[in-house]
């Protein structure tokens, strides 16, 4: 497994790698590099990725398509020392500022094969039309939440989350 | 000039005796509430504040004098808030109460307290806190005319339905299921009068109080089967149901996924009951069946009896009837948390289609006295205030 800066970005309707720049990062006071996009292989198969620091928090603001899903693939980076159960917590969640929903919580564990866990979460209530009277997504401004947390006490250099290629695909906006 | 008729004269005195009596009890219920004035701080002692809570308050609310309770708060704190802030645009509330979404969903009371303070936020925290007699008073005067005649039997119905330790507690912590049981109380009757249009819309309106409200959309069956009476019953279902389909959907659009939140207050039939009978027969058993603490075994029975003797009475044709078998379900199907205290709450209206089915032959008196073995805990309730 090998990192590197990352080139071009993927297609897509919202790259989220590309929308880092205005992406809302916690902790806000974190070490230079905490939190970058690079190009990382896992399981021979290299994908551009952000990779950050654990724990984290990363704030999207994005107009969400109709019909869209929020795809990416997760893996760890731990230090060569680290024990096989240690993991990060993934959780991405979906906020108007007012509700949060958690759509995904998965552990992945350093021991986990060396493979990407890809994810694909469905983004249609989020966007377009819906039946309800009152319920008008599309006029709504989101937040993508994406977190990581060490699944044990750790130090924080020995543990890296990686979202390979995390983009919001959809029919149109 | 002719004189009076001695009978006549003595059904009149007979009347003023029951009026009296009456007005008594109503005098007693407001002494009661009474107690429960604060100087500073208004009828604002029954929301049940906590320190955390007034801190947390929603933002309409922070110059409005509240009483802050040293121990546990209860729920009359967040429909208070819920009262100033009626359509939740303020996101402060969703930290100031404890479960946004399902307090929302109960949302009638809010709102009438926001009519009745006329939509100025200290006015509707007053309102608030004393609709409880308001809607008390009315649902007495309701059961007065229901309960027409001047008898010993309809003045204890009477009594025993107003007084209800359930509706005293809704009443002392500014809850819900009081005002909630009148609303029912008239969609039933206007349904068991023939009107099932009118009464489905008030049973509609009943619940945006309590979702369990809904289960009295079953009084809107058919007497008997036939197209016409079916129709009518689905077309009345639809207006049970609608009102509160369209607030969930408001609520929807502000909480998504999160509106359905604390629905899951059901368990499997007998496993909740069971287990509170048997821990309430054990405290009474060691007190003796004598101690104050023996109080709720003997309200847990009244319910029982209640339950009981409407699903034995077997009357399709009543609307009541049908009401209580379906609330007699839910009792056996709560969730354990409300058998520690909200289930006489919850059952009222198991209780109100109880004791207005009650037959008025010499079997009324050993039905009365153990379906309302919870008077004694209101007895407590009221004697403690003073």
């Amino acid at each position: 497994m090998g990192c590197s800066r990352a080139s071009q970005p993927a297609a897509c309707c919202v790259d989220l790698l590309t929308e880092l720049s205005r992406a809302e990062v916690r902790p806000i006071n974190r070490p230079p590099g905490a939190v970058q996009v690079v190009v990382a292989s896992h399981g021979g198969d290299a994908r551009r990725s952000l990779s950050v620091r654990v724990p984290s928090r990363i704030i999207f603001h994005v107009r969400i398509p109709q019909g869209a899903t929020l795809a990416s693939a997760l893996a760890v980076e731990a230090g060569a020392d680290s024990p096989s159960t240690l993991g990060v917590a993934f959780r991405v969640g979906i906020s108007d500022g007012r509700t949060y929903e958690q759509l995904l919580d998965r552990t992945v564990l350093a021991g986990d094969s060396p493979a990407w866990q890809a994810v694909e979460l469905d983004l249609k209530r989020y966007a377009g039309w819906q039946w309800s009277l009152f319920y008008r997504p599309s006029s709504l401004a989101w937040e993508i939440v994406l977190n990581a947390y060490p699944t044990a006490p750790t130090s924080p250099d020995s543990l890296r989350a990686l979202w390979a290629t995390p983009q919001i695909n959809g029919a149109g906006r | 000039m002719t004189p009076p008729h001695p009978r006549g004269a003595s059904s009149h005195r007979q009347a003023w005796l029951f009026r009296a009596i009456r007005i008594a009890f109503v005098c007693l219920f407001l002494a009661w509430f009474a107690s429960f004035y604060r100087s500073g701080f208004g009828f604002t002692y029954v929301l049940l504040f906590t320190q955390r809570s007034a801190d947390l308050r929603v933002h309409a609310m922070h110059d409005i004098p509240v009483y802050v309770h040293p121990g546990g708060g209860y729920d009359g704190q967040y429909y208070a808030q819920l009262a100033v802030d009626p359509l939740l645009r303020d996101p402060s509330i969703d930290t100031a109460l404890d479960s946004p979404p399902f307090r929302a969903r109960r949302i009638l009371f809010s709102w009438t307290a926001w009519l009745l303070g006329l939509g100025r936020p200290f006015w509707v925290v007053q309102a608030y806190c004393v609709q409880n007699v308001l809607f008390w008073a009315a649902f007495a005067i309701w059961l007065r005319r229901r309960l027409a005649t001047n008898t010993v039997e309809d003045l204890l119905v009477w009594v025993a339905c107003l007084f209800t330790p359930g509706m005293l507690d809704s009443t002392r912590m500014a809850l819900i299921d009081g005002p909630s049981a009148l609303v029912l109380a008239m969609g039933v009757e206007a349904i068991e009068r023939g009107r099932p249009w009118l009464g489905s819309i008030v049973l509609g309106i009943a619940g945006l109080a309590r979702e369990t409200n809904l289960l009295a959309g079953v009084s809107i069956l058919p007497r008997r089967l036939a197209l016409r009476t079916l129709l009518i019953a689905m077309g009345a279902g639809l207006l049970v149901v609608l009102p509160t389909l369209l607030w969930l959907d408001y609520l929807r659009s502000i909480y998504r996924s999160l509106v359905t939140q604390s629905l899951d207050q059901l368990t499997m039939p007998f496993v909740a009951y069971q287990e509170a009978w048997h821990r309430l027969f054990r405290v009474a058993r060691r007190t003796g069946f004598i101690s104050v603490r023996a109080l709720p075994w003997f309200a847990f029975v009244g319910v029982t009896a209640q339950a009981l003797y409407v699903v034995a009475l077997h009357r399709w044709r009543s609307a009541w009837w049908r009401v209580g078998v379906a609330f007699a379900g839910l009792m056996l199907i709560m969730k354990g948390e409300i058998w520690l205290g909200a289930y006489l709450r919850v059952l009222l209206p198991l209780t109100l289609a109880f004791n207005l089915s009650l037959p008025r032959d010499r079997s009324f008196w050993p039905l009365f006295v153990v379906g309302n073995l919870g008077l004694a805990t209101s007895v407590q309730l009221i004697a403690s205030a003073f």
